[in-house]
């Protein structure tokens, strides 16, 4: 494949200079096996030094670069070039968190409602002289929810979110999820507790756009009803295995 | 540190310009139904509590929702209230199909949500399946001259007025 010369639109904003934030366009060459994240460094490095982006890992790991592409949320490490439609691509940082600069947004609120539902295992019963054992049904079923990078793009993709943000948003109700429906803890209730506060799971109104915009494919809004049915209920089911793989 | 806090009419307009998909509009469009009905009770509350209060004001009203002021006829206020009414029917129409695939969202968490496109598709086919008869029905005795067996058909209150007076 030959080389596309985009038409890169970011949307930015320097606190020193800024007092909202305004476009900017670049025009690149990119080869169709580069990644959104690479164009973004060709801008840097070649065009613009001052542009502000978090990068870490650059493989899709460390959820660092979460920003709206093209008016969705992805991660820029993780978006072909090959993959766009047209040869505009816009860039913007997530919505509902503060913008820091350019790309980056302050993701203090976003981490202080992850820390809110106790995303760690409860378990104060006496240690076994052995491993504290799991069966594979029992460890599947919170499997899907493991797999979170708090990246925040479910989040900044949630409009109740965007309109109130002091709910916990999707991303702290999937790692609830992942200790709640985990057989070895014993601290469901009081996440349950927590959660079932009007600034918890019931401010999800099943848009989906947490679900659409997970890089790593986590189904978001059926965790969220799996924790709205526990409350409702009073069960918390750590035993069947829900077979989110075959699902789709 | 001065960081960039979008206010109330940034966060809608940045908020419409995300790409959503159907769970977005279905989402939007079940808020803005539901806001329309709402208005509408309210109007509609407080028409008919003057029924007791001021007979005459509600005569007027009534007179208003049928096109006429001070008894002349104005065809267009007419169009607009009977188009009103029809926009009203398909607000409680989607409100409600939609509102039952949500329940199904929370009812069945694994199955209805996997299922989530397909259920939106059916409920865009349930709303047109009942919309398109009744727009005909609506704009039939529209265009028509409305006999009174249409406009009974049509403007369930009128038929109900008859009774009253």
């Amino acid at each position: 494949m030959s080389m596309r010369t985009l038409t890169v639109r970011i949307k930015r904003y320097v606190p020193e200079r800024d007092r909202s934030p305004r476009w900017e366009e670049f025009k690149v060459e990119a080869d169709p096996h580069d990644r959104v994240l690479d164009v973004i460094q060709k801008v840097k490095w070649d065009q613009d030094e001052t542009i502000g982006l978090r990068r870490s890992c650059a493989h899709g790991v460390c959820g660092s670069d979460a920003m709206r592409i093209n008016g969705v949320n992805r991660l820029a490490c993780k978006v072909l070039i090959k993959s766009l439609p047209s040869d505009v691509l816009t860039l913007e940082p997530i919505l509902g968190l503060p913008v820091i600069k350019d790309l980056i947004v302050d993701m203090k609120p976003f981490f202080d409602h992850y820390k809110s539902v106790l995303p760690y295992l409860i378990n104060d019963d006496p240690p076994p002289t052995t491993e504290r054992l799991q069966s594979p049904e029992e460890r599947a079923r919170f499997d899907d929810t493991t797999r979170c990078i708090l990246c925040a793009c479910c989040t900044a993709a949630c409009p109740p979110f965007w309109g109130d943000n002091k709910y916990v948003g999707p991303a702290a109700i999937v790692n609830a999820h992942r200790f709640i429906f985990d057989s070895r803890d014993r601290g469901a209730a009081e996440r349950l507790d927590i959660l079932n506060d009007t600034e918890g799971v019931w401010r999800c109104r099943t848009v989906f756009n947490c679900t659409n915009a997970c890089p790593r494919e986590i189904k978001v809004t059926q965790a969220i009803q799996e924790v709205k049915q526990a409350l409702l209920t009073g069960e918390v089911d750590t035993h069947s295995v829900v077979n989110i793989h075959q699902e789709t | 540190m001065s960081v960039y806090r979008r206010g109330l009419v940034s966060r809608l307009v940045e908020g419409l310009r995300y790409g959503g998909g159907a769970g977005q509009w279905s989402w939007l469009l079940h808020r803005i139904t539901g806001l329309g009905i709402l208005l509408y009770l309210v109007v509609h509350i407080w028409d008919t509590f003057l029924v007791i209060f001021s007979p005459a004001s509600y005569d007027a009203i009534m007179g208003f929702y049928g096109g006429k002021i001070h008894g002349v006829e104005y065809p267009l206020l007419r169009w607009a209230f009977r188009l009103g009414e029809l926009g009203l029917f398909a607000s409680v129409v989607f409100h409600a199909v939609n509102g039952l695939r949500v329940i199904l969202f929370d009812l069945s968490p694994i199955r209805a949500v996997g299922a989530q496109k397909e259920l939106f598709w059916a409920v865009v086919a349930l709303f047109f399946f009942i919309m398109i008869p009744v727009t005909f029905i609506v704009i039939h005795a529209l265009v028509a001259e409305p006999t009174p067996v249409a406009a009974a058909i049509v403007f369930p209150r009128n038929f109900v007025q008859a009774f009253v007076h």
